[in-house]
């Protein structure tokens, strides 16, 4: 470890410690700028929600994991890095990104789904205009940084829809990081061009039989390999604390954004904010910065795949329970003994079989609704959206839109609605073409 | 009369499309910065204009008589672009049916009035703000400038202009966008467009859906069967895409088509052109609306250095990208302009989309400019490897400028720009399209020769997500194989295939064919493993090889050269780039030492509380299935080991390999070494052996593609 956490006087990073001293030690799991603020906002000292998260992991890894805390609250206060992290973001990412008013859609949905002519109104947070296509960039350009002032010279990931695995390479590119991303072979079948690109930017392709969990698996494992050198960089929010608070507080900046952007267009805060729920990145990136305004509806879309009842889905909040899975309580797929459920979906990116501690704790304490979307309804939606805005969206992100058709009819008149529109879908085209999009396209 | 109203109220700019009528002179002009999008004008004026424009006259002469009106000196470069003819100097102008003359005028009487529309002006910034999310960011490229910086320290500083950012991923929208609002307050529902590779199909099908207008894109039979995936796009957008079978079913056929379609059904539609040429006032009316681009960087740069750029470098085309940037600052004369067209497999070849380098004067899309055009005035089919440069005229303002010299143009072909693709790919993290990598290819050349400091600034048109896949299929034969061995060889590949046939021929048969005539012999190479056995084949063995020979040993000891020069050149990017080119190999790696960190850390297990452990048993078996894979593709890979050895004594080009060149010494020090021996064994035959496959081939001159 090239950089020592100067400001803890004289507390060197060992990797090997007394793990009861730092827990209980008044540095650690001490967040500087929001001590007052409710356990919505942040995780306990111990990266708890409530009963969600946690760190459940083998105790190698329990230095390394404070270290990363420690740097974590170290740059969330350091001048330095913030200017340096801003800046990437106007000039490399693009941000900010655009709150949209899909005019078409709002007409759309006034005309069709009400036949009273009135609805609410619908904008999208453009976040497939960034760089990359996609969310993902906010959190692996800032956990890329922080890899390099841990001073690791090599980044590890695992993707799912290629997506995360794209904006960790080109992070990692951007700062000459040696890069290595597994990923499942389906998922390789299914996103070949994002592996290509992946390649394009030097980073090194490794394939896992399985999908996205399996490649999530090996990664860490590959991490625990080579702890000295090597940074496991998630893209999303679960795993053990610090990644779920890590990821959330990088992706935060989408909430921030809309609420300074609503507040310009219409001088007020949404009403209602639409995300789709994989792990749950794009959604807390969205809803975080709005947990405390009570009069703010938050809805997350999982998708349900070839329905509910079928048992190929990924819809772990609707029907999962409460277990420990990649280092942290959360709900689950799994069957009666404990083990994990294959989950489905036709967006690659939701296709995981857990979700972040916090959106289970959201879900716990009635903060927030969640509802489910299938494939079937998905692929519409991303023709809709297309039809109307010339917008093609990601099939995760068509989830949350599909939604409006049910949510739509039973808002007032004039209700804002914001839709994270999380990815774009360029990588999708494949796979709509394979499942056979209706005669009038081909 | 209404020049000097205009002179004297200093209100209208020079550069800025204006009405008046006569004179293609100028006055006094206020500040760039300053200026509105469009000039304002009353519209009175603008109507009044309506019809009078005619292209009659003889161009230079027009040029002569300008010159002698010495209003406003005779600076060429103080001339308003374009004068009231839709002239920039004797360049552009309305070669077009009389039938489109009506249509033509009214676009530009709208284009004009409209400038003056607040409302006009006020949805467009909007929808240029939220929907294509500009602005775009003027990004400093760290990493490129440390890769240009001198040993000394010095160099030029540069920035990328990020218009990849924008919806759809190029700047293409930002013409579409207008355009389309366009034809709305024209009140014309239906659009039409032509496309090539389908970039402006897929930019003018997503205008078309947000505005909810109908679309209709002429595409050629050929291009689409080429690239269905963007004519899924277009589709999905709502859009019907037509094919168009007559002629070469390509691009200028469906241009044709696109031309009919708009004659006949002028009154409802309106005609969407995706870059600067055409004919008045297309070119006028596309650079104003891409003009938003070299705005937003005088506005960054002195946000950013409180300065101006030094040199602003883009790719042309049909010049739309570049004419957005350079347009801005085309009066501050201390700024330099670059273009860069393709020069495809190089300007000698033939085959390039050079126009400005090599062509001539000529008339094409209904506007005068350089092209690329036979001695009968034909014009000449170019080729790029990427799509939207593969153009054979340009837009007339940039034939203008490069006639004046105040921009320069240069050149770069297909392999430098692949190579540009790659390095800032990889310094950056930002794939860059094959059309923005000939721009960046051209640093290569420019940066030495720049003072220290220098701000470059290097519009970065697009991303390069469409092009991944081709630039792979094309260029690299091994599909996964992104390394540059295989990069070097590609050019003039025939001709070397053709040169191997006639080696081979005269060493087997004792008769020595004609170059021509090898090259059908070339072709047997390919298509023999294809046939069944016993089929006959019958050869047209059209000349004899005699008046060739000398051109034959020439170009063989070129090609030895090459080699050598290549193989040099293989080890030095092998060893920087091993992780990709051993693609296969590391995967094979990668699972093993998956296995070993199973058996010896057991990880898994304690890992994850609910993940299901995999028993030893399993883990064993799967080594083994695994081996067994790995002792098949041993075989396969002895196999052709053998072929590529026989063709190298073929051609009296043996090549000793050491088996442990940089690239396996690396592979084998990755590997995990806690296994079997006779797994360890097994990955470093594997190794090896892929190794000096790759080598041999690799200093063979790209002979391995035969097989």
């Amino acid at each position: 470890m090239s950089y020592e956490g100067s400001h803890f006087l004289g507390f060197r990073h060992h990797r090997v410690s007394n793990v009861l001293s730092r827990t209980s030690g008044p540095f650690l799991g001490y967040v500087p700028a929001r001590t007052d603020e409710n356990p919505f906002l942040r995780g306990d000292s111990n990266g708890r929600f409530g009963k969600f998260g946690g760190k459940f992991v083998p105790e190698t890894l329990m230095s390394c994991l404070r270290d990363l805390e420690d740097e974590f609250n170290f740059v969330l206060s350091d001048h330095e890095f913030q200017v340096e992290f801003t800046a990437a973001l106007r000039d490399y990412v693009g941000r900010e990104t655009p709150l949209y008013f899909a005019e078409r859609l709002t007409q759309h949905y006034k005309n069709i789904a009400r036949t009273t002519g009135d609805g609410p109104e619908i904008y999208l947070k453009r976040e497939d205009l960034c760089h990359g296509g996609s969310h993902k960039i906010n959190n692996a350009l800032a956990q890329a940084m922080i890899a390099r002032r841990l001073g690791c010279s090599r980044v590890v990931a695992a993707t799912g829809s290629g997506q995360h695995g794209v904006a960790t390479a080109a992070a990692c590119a951007k700062l000459s990081l040696e890069c290595t991303v597994f990923m499942g072979t389906t998922d390789i079948e299914k996103q070949s061009s994002n592996v290509l690109s992946m390649k394009l930017l030097g980073a090194q392709v490794k394939s896992v039989q399985g999908t996205f969990q399996d490649a999530s698996s090996e990664a860490i494992r590959n991490w625990v390999g080579k702890l000295e050198t090597t940074y496991y960089l998630p893209g999303t929010v679960v795993g053990p604390h610090p990644s779920p608070v890590m990821v959330r507080e990088f992706q935060s900046v989408i909430g921030k954004e809309t609420r300074r952007q609503a507040k310009q267009l219409w001088g007020g805060k949404p009403d209602v904010l639409v995300a789709c729920v994989g792990s749950g990145s794009n959604a807390l990136g969205l809803f975080h910065e709005f947990v405390r305004d009570e009069d703010v509806r938050l809805v997350g879309v999982e998708a349900a795949g070839l329905g509910l009842d079928s048992g190929k889905h990924s819809a772990t909040l609707a029907v999962g329970d409460v277990g420990v899975y990649h280092g942290s309580m959360s709900y689950l797929l799994q069957d009666d003994q404990g083990q994990i459920l294959r989950p489905h979906s036709i967006g690659v990116g939701l296709e995981y079989p857990g979700v972040g501690p916090e959106i289970s704790f959201l879900k716990e304490s009635g903060r927030a609704e969640f509802c489910t979307a299938t494939d079937q309804e998905a692929i519409q939606a991303c023709m809709l959206l297309s039809r109307l805005e010339g917008i093609i969206p990601a099939l995760e992100t068509s989830h949350a839109l599909a939604i409006l058709e049910k949510l739509v009819p039973t808002l007032r008149d004039g209700a804002k609605v914001v839709v994270n529109c999380s990815g774009r879908g360029d990588k999708d085209i494949n796979t709509l073409i394979q499942r056979g999009m209706p005669s009038s396209l081909c | 009369m209404l020049d000097s109203v205009m002179a004297t109220s200093g209100t209208a700019s020079t550069f800025r499309p204006s009405v008046s009528a006569s004179s293609r002179l100028t006055h006094l002009r206020s500040p760039p910065s300053k200026v509105p999008l469009f000039t304002p004008l009353p519209s009175s004026r603008s109507r009044s204009f309506s019809v009078s424009c005619t292209i009659a006259k003889d161009p230079t002469f027009l040029m002569a008589e300008a010159e002698n009106t010495k209003t406003a000196g005779s600076d060429p470069t103080l001339w308003k672009r374009p004068d009231s003819f839709g002239r920039f100097g004797k360049f552009g102008g309305k070669y077009v049916p009389e039938t489109l003359m009506h249509a033509l005028s009214e676009l530009e009487t709208a284009f004009y009035s409209l400038a003056t529309d607040d409302d006009f002006q006020r949805e467009l910034a909007g929808i240029l703000k939220d929907y294509v999310g500009r602005e775009s960011p003027l990004y400093f490229a760290e990493r490129l400038t440390e890769h240009y910086r001198r040993e000394n320290g010095e160099g030029p500083l540069i920035y990328l202009k990020r218009e990849d950012l924008n919806h759809t991923g190029a700047h293409k929208i930002n013409n579409a966008v207008a355009q389309a609002l366009l034809a709305k307050r024209l009140g014309k529902k239906r659009i039409i467009a032509e496309t090539g590779a389908g970039q402006h199909g897929v930019a003018t099908a997503t205008v078309c859906a947000r505005f909810g207008l109908q679309c209709i894109i002429y595409m050629g039979a050929q291009d689409m069967e080429r690239q269905a995936l963007n004519v899924f796009r277009m589709r999905l957008l709502g859009a019907e895409v037509r094919g168009v079978h007559s002629g070469t079913a390509t691009l200028k056929d469906a241009t044709s088509e696109a031309i009919r379609d708009w004659v006949t059904n002028v009154e409802t539609t309106h005609y969407i052109l995706g870059s600067v040429a055409g004919p008045h006032p297309y070119p006028m009316m596309v650079r104003d609306f891409h003009a938003v681009i070299g705005k937003e960087t005088r506005r960054q740069a002195m946000e950013k250095w409180g300065g101006k750029p030094d040199v602003l470098v883009a790719c042309v085309g049909g010049g739309s990208n570049a004419m957005g940037l350079f347009h801005e600052f085309v009066d501050d004369t201390e700024v330099r302009m670059i273009g860069v067209e393709a020069a495809g497999f190089g300007l000698d070849s033939g085959k390039h989309a050079a126009t400005l380098t090599k062509g001539d004067v000529g008339v094409l899309h209904g506007a005068m400019s350089y092209l690329l055009q036979d001695d009968d005035g034909q014009i000449i089919e170019p080729h790029s490897i990427s799509a939207g440069l593969d153009y054979p005229g340009v837009g007339p303002e940039h034939s203008f400028l490069k006639d004046m010299g105040r921009a320069e143009y240069y050149s770069v072909t297909d392999e430098e720009a692949l190579e540009a693709f790659k390095r800032v790919s990889r310094l950056e993290g930002i794939i860059p399209a094959l059309e923005t990598s000939h721009a960046l290819a051209h640093l290569e050349k420019l940066c030495p020769t720049l003072p220290d400091g220098a701000r470059v600034v290097l519009n970065f048109s697009g991303r390069g997500d469409k092009d991944v896949q081709t630039a792979i299929n094309l260029y690299y034969p091994g599909v996964l194989d992104l390394s540059i061995v295989s990069l070097k060889t590609w050019d003039g590949l025939n001709t070397k295939e053709a040169l191997e046939a006639f080696k081979r021929v005269s060493r087997l048969e004792g008769i020595i064919p004609a170059l021509e005539t090898s090259h059908a012999l070339a072709h047997l190479e390919k298509r023999c493993p294809t046939l069944s056995d016993g089929a006959r084949v019958v050869l047209n063995f059209s000349g004899r090889g005699d008046k060739d020979v000398q051109t034959a040993i020439k170009y063989l000891e070129k090609n030895i050269a090459m080699a050598a020069g290549n193989s040099a050149q293989n080890d030095l990017d092998v060893s920087n780039n091993t992780p990709i080119i051993a693609q296969e190999a590391s995967i094979v790696s990668g699972r093993a030492s998956i296995s070993e960190s199973v058996l010896t850390t057991n990880v898994r297990g304690v890992f994850s509380a609910t993940n299901p452990p995999i028993s030893p048993l399993r883990d064993m078996l799967s080594i083994l299935s695994h081996l067994l894979s790995v002792l098949g593709r041993l075989l396969n890979q002895e196999k052709k080991l053998q072929v590529s050895q026989q063709e190298s004594e073929d051609s009296d080009d043996n090549i000793i390999t050491d088996l442990t060149t940089p690239f396996t010494d690396r592979l084998l020090r990755d590997r995990p070494v806690k296994h079997s021996t006779k797994v360890t064994e097994m990955a470093a035959t594997l190794h090896a052996t892929r190794g000096r496959g790759k080598r041999g081939r690799g200093r063979r001159g790209g002979h391995g593609r035969l097989g």
